[in-house]
């Protein structure tokens, strides 16, 4: 009688166990995420030529990352962005750039991490950019800092327009230079 | 009365019987905790959860409703085509016939676009030299008639005459390159450097429309006054002309 009561109350205790451990799986496994806060980030390039520089920019992206448990330290991040959204102030120029990166073809940009170094506010960051349908591992720094409830990211990296197969647009037969500047500030709310 | 050996042998039993039960929610946990990661990874590699289009992943698993980026679909034709565009390249334009509005044939055109405004740049480096040329040797002409060299003018006149014509060619293909051209995929309304451009191209467009006709009248004209007036139109013409040409180009740079 006594051992069917250990067993009974040891299965009991395995089913309560396990409950709890439902309860709490959800919120321990699932990373807390953040996404961008539209309008106030911003996602920049920056194209030179030796007869002037140009700058363009989009408010208009999708850009989330992920916390790590109990801490602000990003463990990853992924964006996107619809290539058509850029614009430099010269729809002229802009409709000529998305002729060279065939924004019908492949509409988007994207950006999804592998792996994130956190050191106090300097990140280091690293994965894979698809760009023009060519995909390549990059990394860049980064820094982080709050903002009263809000969590700004910004940084920047230089990419190879040759690289990612764009044929360089020229002005006047004159092409740009072949690196693309690519910086960004994305503003997260903090929970 | 309970014996110790038959506590401790029940207390053991009900460990060992609890631990298994933790270990394999513990193994569970892992697999959950696997799955999670995975799932973020297969999303973003497949690509396709919101739609067949290439695009981002735009939710998280366990966001069901919620499109972040929905993929838009490409906007084909710019809302504000010129007369030009509208007719013959409009969604239903005279090329349309054997070239429909689809992403794959405004893919054609925009290549064929961009050649066309390559040529066009090229072409028009070559409408300014020549249309130097030819002001320059026009102004010799003129020098000649002020001076009564008919010989030299004689000669200055059949090649100011050649390369005026080749210059008008070589003129109005410019134009047509930019004229006839597929329309851009974008195109806001606002005053940037192409605008100027353009308003540029109206004068010496006008320009070039001009000069031949004052030429002509020039040549045909028996009234001495009449002759001396219509040349110095057409060398005013001319000047004005080329400056506007080169101011045209000039814009572009900035």
């Amino acid at each position: 009688m006594m051992t069917l009561t250990v067993v009974f109350l040891s299965i009991l205790n395995i089913y309560s166990y396990m409950f709890h451990q439902r309860a709490v799986e959800s919120t321990f496994f699932v990373l807390p995420k953040l996404r961008a806060i539209k309008g106030e980030s911003v996602l920049k390039y920056y194209l030179s030529h030796p007869l002037h520089a140009t700058e363009a920019q989009t408010k208009d992206f999708f850009c989330e990352i992920d916390l790590a448990e109990g801490t602000q330290e990003i463990v990853s991040v992924r964006f996107a962005a619809d290539v058509t959204t850029f614009d430099s102030g010269n729809s002229s120029r802009d409709a000529h750039a998305l002729e060279v990166v065939e924004a019908l073809l492949y509409p988007e940009v994207s950006f999804q991490s592998s792996a994130i170094e956190n050191s106090n506010d300097e990140l280091r960051v690293s994965g894979v950019l698809s760009f023009h349908g060519v995909t390549k591992n990059i990394s860049f720094s980064a820094k982080k800092k709050i903002v009263g409830s809000k969590l700004i990211v910004e940084g920047d990296t230089n990419i190879s327009l040759t690289e990612f197969k764009v044929e360089r647009p020229a002005l006047l037969m004159i092409r740009v230079n072949d690196t693309l500047r690519i910086s960004f500030t994305v503003a997260f709310a903090l929970p | 009365m309970i014996r110790l050996p038959s506590c401790l042998a029940y207390v053991l039993l009900f460990s060992v019987l609890s631990h298994t039960g933790a270990y394999a929610q513990f193994k569970r946990s892992l697999t959950v905790q696997v799955f999670v990661s995975e799932s973020f990874s297969l999303l973003s590699k497949d690509r396709s959860p919101c739609s067949d289009a290439p695009s981002f992943p735009c939710t998280h698993p366990d966001d069901s409703t919620e499109t972040v980026l929905s993929p838009r679909a490409p906007k084909l034709l710019p809302d504000n085509l010129t007369i030009f565009e509208s007719v013959l390249w409009g969604s239903g334009g005279l090329f349309r016939g054997f070239s429909p509005l689809t992403s794959e044939a405004r893919r054609r055109e925009l290549d064929f676009r961009r050649t066309m405004l390559s040529t066009h740049q090229v072409l028009g480096f070559a409408t300014l030299a020549l249309m130097s040329a030819s002001v320059i040797f026009g102004q010799i002409l003129l020098n000649d008639y002020e001076a009564f060299r008919f010989e030299e003018a004689l000669r200055n006149r059949q090649t100011h005459r050649t390369l005026s014509i080749i210059t008008f060619g070589t003129y109005m293909s410019t134009a047509a390159m930019s004229t006839f051209a597929p329309p851009p995929l974008i195109r806001r309304d606002e005053w940037n450097t192409v605008s100027t451009h353009k308003l540029f191209a109206i004068f010496h467009f006008s320009g070039m429309v001009a000069q031949p006709i004052l030429a002509i009248m020039a040549s045909n004209s028996r009234d001495l006054e009449q002759i001396r007036t219509l040349r110095r139109a057409h060398q005013i013409v001319g000047y004005f002309t080329l400056a506007a040409l080169a101011a045209a180009m000039l814009t572009l740079t900035f």
